[in-house]
């Protein structure tokens, strides 16, 4: 038995949505990419844009910034299609691949995004520094490590000095020094009031950086809600090892609370404190060994939430 | 539309390719210069019409070139994945594709200029001291230099074509000599109908053959140009961007 989390309604208090994605479909010929996906995030927020591998991810943010072309519904900035916003680079920031000529060097590369953008050479520069990459200015992106194109790709999207960035899946690949780098620098933007939208397939990648997660899995919504839920859905864990666990947890199923085998004779539980199981075990006369709150991961959370399968949407 | 015509330059001018495709150029206007300087005043090369004629495939292996590089450099924004900046800073497509036709076209016109102008600006002295001359008067030099630059204007932005199309440099290469090819093939085949396929039309629009006044030859491959353009932009351009 596995454990759900309930899908929270996305944020209604009357907050600019800058990013909104409304029943939003998208095939790749026979195959459905994305499904009935809606979502709001807004101004000022911090949101982790989870799902596993394949989940529907990398189109739903492309088909955002106007690179995809839903197949139904739609998906908006500022209430206006990307395509139609004046000066794209200056509104928002995009990194969906760290994508550079490998003959070019960093600060061509970053030169010719802000010949595009219309802002002055010099920003290249003053971007190099604030990704740390001011040393590597004049090298050609080929030489670079996966963290440095990261890096790049980072300060390609903070070209136009944009309000919104959508980073897809910016900690990819990173060493643990990169993740951290790269939490502190969101962070960093976050304080200056930028709105972040970051894909990821680890949650604790993000979990220190966001303020509230989207997920989705096979191409639908999953849940939409503050990272608090999740933490406290986390929390609520309790670890029962008994010699008796069949009739543990035969007798919490009884009572309806949610109950999986961890180890032979160890259960995991959910929608109960230590001190309800234990007053419950007692009253039934079973024998515990250890009763301890489960120091389980968010992970477990994320895992539970990408595996169980979604409902099906009705027509 | 500027900010995009100088990024476009700006990609130029930062790719090695370039440097190395215009080495190349002077490489072929050496070649051209020394060839016809030694078979100068030969039988059947003393006329300034023949005398013109290794002017002309300059022109033509230089819009060639930049033709190549152009569909190259805009095959390769797929490749490595850049398109999605340009989509991204310009979302209007149709833009993208316009500003890469006038960038590179106009980029050729001017590279053809000076290549096919150093050519003459070493040749016509030289050939003077063999008593010889290219017999650029007037109109002779008008219709080498409208016939060299328009095809390299129209060259180049078809190569630009070909490599939105593809979205693969090596695919883009192998479709222009492909073209190239398949055209001297189909040419033979095709009789009377083959005067108005593209490379045969650039040999007239040239003067280095074919059987279409060069006037209707421009005027025809301007239009395959403008045909190619428009499908580009209505079926391909659009296309996902994944």
């Amino acid at each position: 038995m596995r454990t759900r989390v309930v899908q929270d309604e996305p944020h209604q208090h009357g907050v600019t949505a800058v990013i909104a994605v409304e029943h939003m479909t998208k095939d790749f010929g026979t195959v459905r990419a994305v499904e009935d996906l809606s979502f709001t995030i807004e101004a000022g927020s911090v949101v982790g844009f989870l799902g596993p591998n394949g989940s529907g991810k990398t189109t739903t943010l492309r088909s955002v910034v106007g690179l995809v072309e839903p197949t139904s519904g739609s998906a908006t900035v500022c209430g206006v299609r990307y395509a139609d916003l004046k000066n794209p680079l200056t509104e928002v920031g995009v990194m969906l691949e760290a994508a550079a000529h490998p003959a070019r060097t960093a600060r061509n590369h970053l030169r010719i995004i802000a010949a595009e953008a219309g802002v002055p050479a010099s920003r290249a520069d003053e971007l190099l520094e604030l990704v740390d990459l001011g040393g590597a200015a004049r090298r050609r992106v080929g030489g670079f490590s996966l963290g440095m194109h990261q890096r790049l790709g980072i300060a390609a999207a903070l070209v136009g000095d944009p309000g919104i960035l959508v980073l897809d899946e910016p900690a990819n690949g990173l060493d643990p020094e990169g993740i951290r780098w790269l939490r502190d620098f969101l962070r960093g933007l976050a304080s200056e009031g930028k709105t972040v939208l970051l894909s990821s397939h680890v949650l604790s990648e993000v979990a220190q950086t966001v303020d509230e997660v989207v997920v989705i899995n096979h191409g639908r919504l999953v849940t939409h809600a503050p990272l608090e839920v999740l933490m406290d859905q986390a929390g609520q864990r309790v670890r029962l090892r008994s010699p008796q666990v069949d009739d543990l947890a035969a007798m919490l199923a009884a009572r309806g609370l949610n109950a999986w085998r961890a180890a032979e004779d160890t259960l995991t539980v959910t929608g109960a404190t230590t001190e309800e199981l234990g007053a419950l075990a007692f009253d039934a006369g079973l024998v515990l060994f250890e009763l301890a709150a489960d120091a389980s991961s968010l992970e477990d959370v994320f895992f539970d939430l990408t595996t169980t399968p979604v409902p099906e949407v009705s027509a | 539309m500027t900010p995009l015509v100088h990024a476009e330059l700006l990609k130029l001018r930062t790719l090695r390719s370039t440097a190395w495709a215009l080495l190349g150029l002077l490489g072929i206007v050496a070649v051209t210069v020394l060839a016809t300087l030694s078979d100068a005043g030969s039988p059947g090369f003393r006329s300034p019409a023949s005398l013109r004629e290794p002017l002309l495939a300059v022109g033509y292996l230089t819009a060639l070139t930049i033709a190549l590089l152009a569909a190259t450099a805009t095959a390769g924004e797929f490749r490595h994945h850049t398109i999605s900046q340009r989509y991204l800073a310009s979302p209007g497509r149709v833009r993208v594709l316009a500003v890469k036709l006038g960038t590179y076209g106009l980029v050729a016109i001017v590279v053809t200029a000076v290549v096919v102008g150093l050519t003459i600006a070493i040749e016509a002295p030289m050939l003077a001291g063999k008593d010889l001359t290219l017999g650029l008067g007037g109109s002779e030099l008008a219709r080498l230099a409208g016939g060299v630059l328009v095809t390299a204007g129209l060259l180049t932005a078809l190569g630009a074509i070909v490599g939105m199309a593809t979205r693969n440099p090596t695919t883009a290469v192998i479709a222009i000599f492909g073209l190239l090819l398949g055209e001297k093939i189909a040419g033979g085949l095709l009789g009377d109908l083959g005067h108005f396929l593209p490379f045969t039309l650039v040999e007239c629009v040239l003067g280095l053959g074919g059987a279409t006044p060069w006037g209707l030859a421009a005027l025809l491959l301007a239009t395959a140009t403008l045909v190619a353009a428009i499908t580009t932009a209505r079926v391909l351009v659009p296309r996902d961007v994944t």
